[in-house]
Order: C-alpha cells, then structure tokens, then sequence
C-alpha cells in the first residue's frame, strides 16, 4: 500500500500482543516480508513504476548491509532492539503526519 | 545516469539494509522518503523502487536470520497467507483513497502500537535487567 513491507506493524504486534520474543519476531518478520513485497512489487511492476537503474544500486548497499546488521542483532540484548525500535516508530509517525 | 545519483542511491540502500537486518523490517520506510525527496522521484516510483529493493534484501535478511534459529516457520507461513492477501487488498484500496488521508490513517495505527504494544514489554525487560542486578531481590 505505502510501498513498505509491513515489518514495522508486523514486529509490534507479535512482541505486544502475541508475546513472541523479540529476535524471534524480527526473523519471523522479514521472512513474512518477502512474499508480500514480491506481489508488492509485481504490481507495482505492471504499472511501470519500477526504475530499475535506481532499484538496483539501492539494491546492492542493502543486501550487503542487512546481512552483516542480521547478524549483528543477535548479539544486542532485546530490550535495546525495542527501544531502537520505538524511536523509529515515533520518527515515521510524526513524519507521516505531517508530511 | 550519473556518477552522484548512484552513490546517492548505494547510500540509501546502506542506511535501508543496516534498518532492515537489525530490526527484521523491509527498510520501505527509509527507501520511500529517501528516494522520493533525495532522488527527487514522484511517490509512485519511490514506492515501486522501495518493493523491488525490499524483495531481495528480505530474502537475505531472512536467510540469515533462519541460519540463526530466529525464525518461527509455522507463524511466518500463517502471517504471510494473511499479508499477501492485506497486501493486494490494501493497494485496491489505497488506489480510491486520497494520499494524506491514508497518510494520517497509518500515522494513527503506528501511534496507537507505539503507545499499546511496545512500552509494556519494554518496560517489563527493563525492570527485569535492574532486577537482574539486584540479585538478591525474589522475582515475581
């Protein structure tokens, strides 16, 4: 809808309301983030929108990137991750708002 | 397309992967905004761009994240039915409603699970740390 994978409602909710443990619910997220982007995408796709000359560099920083920060998120204790992740839900709802 | 375009758009991609990985999240949300201002697209674009970047750095994040026992296959599958169907749903009717108004409706959902869902488990694991510290204090 908003060309976002649903990762920042979907960790939230399993963490909140489910009471799954924090890292569990992050690589849950990002494996139920794919099959929604890929029709995300398609659409998207079908309609023209998709520049490919700037999806790919993009592309290529990220995938590295989010490999090595993978990782990286076993090692920082849960509560870390929640508050990271309350600070960037606070960002994007006063950017959304506003915007 | 040239030379600082490109590095603009690596840079994007870092600061969306970096998101992404630590946090089990697409990065849409940094990609969208970013491209759409810094790489001045319109919002059509910036969205279709950020769907096809998120596709394979999911699979990466999720690959890797299956490798280190985080991943609940059963949940993911169940979750994933009921995403991809929101998901075509969502952008039917993303298409007849006007664009600041789907905008204050999502700012809305984000404030409500930012103030319900996450400061009670927050706190709850902070109190356990401190807990934790004072060693002789019985948990409850």
């Amino acid at each position: 809808m908003f060309g976002v994978g649903g990762g920042i409602l979907l960790v939230p909710i399993m963490v909140g309301f489910f009471g799954v443990a924090q890292h569990r619910a992050q690589g849950t997220s990002i494996a139920v983030i794919v099959p929604t982007a890929l029709v995300g995408a398609l659409i998207y796709m079908s309609n023209g929108h998709v520049h490919w000359d700037l999806a790919a560099p993009i592309a290529a920083g990220a995938i590295v990137l989010a490999v090595v920060s993978a990782h990286f998120a076993s090692r920082i204790p849960a509560y870390q991750l929640k508050l990271i992740f309350f600070v960037l839900i606070c960002v994007s709802a006063i950017r959304l708002f506003f915007a | 397309m040239d030379i600082p375009l490109i590095i603009g758009a690596v840079l994007i991609g870092i600061a969306a992967g970096t998101l992404s990985g630590l946090l089990g999240i697409g990065g849409g949300l940094v990609i969208v905004p970013m491209v759409a201002i810094a790489l001045m697209q319109t919002q059509h674009v910036a969205q279709g761009v950020s769907l096809a970047v998120i596709v394979p750095t999911s699979i990466a994040g999720a690959v890797t994240h299956y490798r280190k026992g985080n991943t609940d296959v059963r949940m993911a599958v169940l979750l994933a039915i009921g995403a991809v169907c929101g998901s075509i749903i969502g952008s039917t009717v993303a298409n007849q409603l006007n664009d600041a108004t789907l905008r204050k409706v999502f700012a809305i959902v984000l404030v409500i699970l930012g103030y319900r869902a996450l400061p009670r488990t927050l706190w709850q694991d902070i109190r356990q740390r401190m807990r934790g510290t004072a060693s002789t204090q019985p948990t409850t």
